[in-house]
């Protein structure tokens, strides 16, 4: 009596929990829903290889979620500005901001003017080296009586170099300024372009789809608008907001269809609303713990993870599926019940929540987050069913027609039948054996989730078309001191300068464009003091009636340009970017790529690397650690299944085989399957793999544990439909990982299931 | 960096300010009837020219050609020569032994803007104009007067823009932001025929 008062209290403390928590969560929904976040960057995992390059790629993924960019094009420029007017009118209501061409030079001008003889081209220092005293004499005169205004007045810049590097810096973008607008040429085409940021940070799904559907919406009544133009859209927030509409369909699908399934499925078996209303109760319980042990550890949920989380459905209805067949025509003490149930559930419990924390250790932030959920939702749907079912009254149901037709599966089917069933075992080897040599692996990073192609598309085109740099693929120079780093650059930039030419790459960003190393500044400094150039001064100050000063001033040797001294112009922001300073000695700064050509400008790139420059290739990155990760789940799944075998064999002794061979067949015929689909293997796919582990065992555990129960056969099987559905309907996702991991277990259940009841023992019942 | 491209801004500028443009309103439909736009013109400038800092007093002289279908030749004859010349495929600067300035625009697409933007003010384009400068003008006893502001500072070095005219642009004012300041007369600005040998090699 005394165990089953502390089962009542353990009962009643559960479900006081589980109200409480239910109250909790129904008033602060609003509060919930906001940690839902749709952020795809956040899907990378996190890699300490590289402090500074992952602090790099922060920046990028913290000032790319809010930036957007538009591009109008047409036959005839008029027409795409008049476009671009309409746009712009019609997305006044959004929270937008669009930085206008800014007039930050003039800063740098006057800087220029204290730097005069550090900051010259290439090209002039080479003519500063080599021509004589006439050519810089006819050059001045020529700029003297020239029509236009130069950048800088006469008499700052009369020979025209500070103009040169000034106009090598402007070269090195594409987009310039035309009128009120902005406009950049590609392939004899003119775009307008638009840059557009979110005036605050875009922290909801609701505000991203707000902006971004805003946006679309204007992008369409433009282009009805005005016949024969083209727009292009570029940023985070467009892709993002289609994931999560692509994802919520995804759930609103698997959900619906394992939700059906369930329903369906309890309501032939019981022919009872009450059944269904226990199952729905106890699903919504485990959701209730799964969004609840997420929102514990982790700040934001993916809405991925909730994609994935539907197949929690399937297996919360698990465990009450074993309860509720049990209770069929058993006129057992629900406290007994649960003692011979027991044993078995808590076996089921503990192998597949080891599949689920394989899938916890790994370091992407999603699959972890996906674990958690499932872990927190079969524990409470397990704890739901093992604490309170017993209590709940008239829970007990009568065999039906359905339950007859179910009876027909016979534990060792072809036990008797010796030709066919060697013939059988001959045909499962030879697929397993198939399986296991023909599968084909892709650790590919676009394995994780899949964007809208037409987004991609639009997104490279413009990146193409504005020479954006690759935010993912770029190096990182680090030097003891600024000197040192910026020393360390240009000699990359001189190998890119050759990789330019070679065609690998279009071009490339570095800081010593604007801020030249020292050695650099003062080898133009030593130029620009060339003999020549000074007679030509001396000569055409006397024709202009310029004073000594002028000469003094002009034929001075300046100090070089450091950072510091670009610290409060306004263009310190866009090149402060790059650059890392750590506060110590040492100094990063980050040389972004445009224009890759595919692999082999990838495998030149990899090659400049050295001590002080370090090649970062992001999805390589995690191209390699899925790699590795799926390598080392291999050799977890086999050691998995060693240790269960292990587990059962003190119990089942030779017997023990009949519950590890079955899935382990499956998974290897799973893998001939797939790759007869052309489908490729994965991390998703192994971790199902591992999850057929914890599941598939559990239905040899349960015939060995219970060898003479009719009912069990009838509810692993109920449980591997329902399985089955709930994770097949994974495999209907767009998002390839859930795909794969969905494809895999579909296969992988049933014929576990199958095998299992083939390999079982004769019931003797 | 966008706001480095100030260079072939400056050129789209004062390109532009050649003899023989036009703009729009009912200010501009008055300039516009008033002045011609032949396929090809000629004429006469003389240049004169107040640096900052610079006491001397820059004069020089030459002639023009407009070509609406190749583009443009400016050629200062006194006191130096040398020549511009501006084409959908770049601008060049030269002297007679030298190429002193030379911009392609197959290196930098938006140097084919000066062209397409100088023939587009030739065929009387106002909505060119328009969009980089804004405008204020008066009809006066000789002609007209017009002043130009660009829309965005960043778009041209020029502060100010002045023109006077009558049947075709006679005179211009360019003030940039530095404070250099330009000031040009035209004469004899009249169609012609043909270019000759020469010319049309200038503007290959």
């Amino acid at each position: 009596m005394k165990s089953s008062s502390f089962s009542k209290a353990l009962a009643l403390i559960f479900f006081a929990l589980t109200a409480g928590l239910a109250s909790w969560t129904f008033a602060n929904l609003s509060f919930i829903s906001s940690r839902i976040d749709n952020n795809i960057f956040s899907l990378l995992p996190k890699l300490e290889r590289n402090p500074v390059s992952e602090e790099f790629i922060n920046r990028i993924s913290s000032s790319g979620e809010r930036s957007l960019v538009v591009l109008i094009s047409s036959d005839n420029i008029d027409t795409s500005l008049e476009a671009e007017k309409a746009l712009r009118a019609s997305i006044k209501g959004l929270e937008l901001t669009s930085p206008l061409a800014d007039d930050d030079f003039s800063a740098y001008i006057s800087l220029l003017k204290r730097h005069r003889s550090s900051l010259i081209t290439r090209e002039d220092i080479h003519l500063l080296d080599t021509q004589l005293p006439s050519f810089w004499y006819d050059k001045a005169n020529s700029l003297a009586y020239s029509m236009g205004g130069l950048l800088l007045p006469w008499g700052e810049d009369p020979f025209g170099l500070s103009n040169d590097w000034l106009y090598r810096l402007g070269r090195s973008s594409k987009v310039h300024p035309y009128g009120d607008s902005l406009v950049v040429d590609h392939d004899g085409i003119s775009y307008v372009v638009i840059p557009l940021e979110a005036s605050r940070p875009l922290s909801s799904i609701q505000d991203q789809n707000i902006l971004a559907d805003g946006i679309n919406a204007a992008i369409t009544e433009t282009a009805n608008k005005f016949r024969g133009i083209h727009i292009l859209r570029s940023g985070v927030a467009f892709i993002a907001s289609d994931t999560s509409k692509v994802a919520r369909d995804d759930i609103s699908t698997i959900g619906l269809i394992s939700a059906i399934a369930a329903f369906v499925l309890i309501a032939s078996i019981f022919r009872s609303f009450y059944a269904i209303t226990v199952t729905l109760t106890t699903v919504s319980i485990a959701f209730l713990y799964a969004v609840l042990a997420c929102l514990f550890i982790f700040p934001k949920i993916y809405i991925l993870t909730m994609a994935f989380g539907t197949s929690l459905i399937g297996m919360s209805v698990d465990y009450c599926l074993y309860w509720l067949t049990a209770s069929i025509d058993d006129d057992k003490n629900p406290l007994d019940r649960r003692r011979y149930l027991l044993p078995g559930m808590f076996l089921a419990l503990a192998t597949t929540t080891i599949g689920y924390c394989l899938l916890a250790i790994t370091p992407f932030p999603v699959l972890s987050q996906m674990a958690v959920f499932s872990i927190g939702g079969i524990i409470s749907a397990w704890l739901t069913v093992i604490l309170i079912f017993p209590y709940v009254k008239n829970l007990r149901f009568n065999s039906n027609n359905t339950y007859s037709i179910l009876r027909y599966i016979k534990p060792g089917f072809l036990n008797n039948r010796g030709t066919l069933r060697w013939a059988t075992i001959g045909l499962v080897l030879l697929l397993s054996i198939y399986g296991a040599f023909a599968f084909k692996t892709n650790d590919d990073i676009r394995s994780l989730a899949s964007f809208d192609k037409g987004l991609v598309n639009e997104q490279l085109e413009v990146s193409k078309i504005l020479d954006i740099p690759s935010p993912s693929q770029f190096f990182i120079v680090t030097g003891s001191s600024e000197a040192d780093a910026l020393n360390h650059t240009e000699s990359l930039s001189k190998d890119l300068d050759q990789l330019v030419s070679a065609g690998y790459i279009s071009g490339y960003q570095s800081i010593t464009k604007y801020l030249p190393s020292i050695a650099s500044q003062n080898k133009a400094s030593a130029s620009y003091a060339s003999s020549n150039k000074e007679v030509a001064l001396h000569k055409i100050a006397k024709e202009m009636g310029m004073n000594h000063e002028w000469v003094k001033q002009l034929n001075k040797v300046d100090p070089p340009l450091t950072m510091a001294d670009l610290k409060d112009l306004p263009i310190y922001k866009k090149l402060s970017y790059l650059w890392f300073d750590s506060g110590s000695g040492a100094r990063s700064t980050a040389v972004l790529l445009m224009g890759l050509r595919g692999q082999p400008a990838v495998d030149e790139l990899a090659k400049l690397e050295n001590p002080n420059i370090t090649w970062v290739d992001k999805p390589q990155e995690i191209s390699q650690v899925f790699r590795r990760y799926r390598t080392l789940f291999s050799y977890i799944v086999l050691l998995g299944y060693l240790l269960t075998f292990a587990a059962i064999y003190f119990k089942f002794k030779s017997d023990a085989w009949r519950a590890v061979l079955p899935p382990v067949f499956a998974t290897f015929i799973t893998l001939g399957i797939l790759s007869f689909m052309g489908e490729t293997i994965g991390l998703l796919s192994v971790i199902a793999f591992a999850l057929l582990l914890g599941v598939g065992t559990d239905y040899g555990i349960f015939l060995l544990q219970y060898p003479n129960d009719k009912k069990v056969v009838f509810s692993i099987s109920i449980a591997a439909l329902m399985t089955l559905i709930s994770f097949g309907s994974l495999s209907l996702s767009s998002i390839p990982a859930l795909h794969s991991f969905g494809i895999a277990l579909f296969f992988g259940i049933f014929l576990s299931w199958l095998l299992t009841i083939f390999f079982a023992r004769r019931s003797n019942a | 960096m966008m706001a480095f491209n100030f260079i072939k801004k400056a050129l789209i500028a004062f390109l532009m300010l050649s003899p023989g443009y036009v703009l729009a309103d009912q200010f501009l439909d008055q300039v516009k009837s008033s002045i011609n736009s032949p396929p090809i013109t000629r004429g006469n400038f003389i240049q004169h020219r107040i640096l900052v800092g610079v006491s001397k007093r820059l004069t020089s002289e030459g002639y023009f050609i407009v070509d609406k279908s190749r583009g443009i030749l400016w050629i200062t004859e006194k006191p130096i020569y040398q020549a511009l010349a501006v084409t959908s495929s770049g601008i060049t600067v030269s002297n007679k032994s030298n190429t002193l300035m030379n911009l392609s625009s197959r290196n930098d697409p938006s140097v084919r803007y000066v062209n397409e933007l100088l023939l587009a003010i030739f065929s009387g384009d106002i909505a060119s104009l328009d969009k980089l400068f804004t405008h204020s003008g008066e009809i006066t006893a000789n002609g007209w007067a017009m002043e130009l502001i660009p829309r965005n500072s960043a778009s041209t070095v020029f502060k100010k823009v002045a023109i006077l005219g009558n049947s075709s642009v006679s005179h211009i004012t360019l003030v940039s932001k530095e404070g250099d300041l330009t000031d040009i007369a035209f004469a004899n600005v009249k169609p012609v025929a043909s270019l000759t040998q020469d010319e049309v090699l200038q503007l290959q």
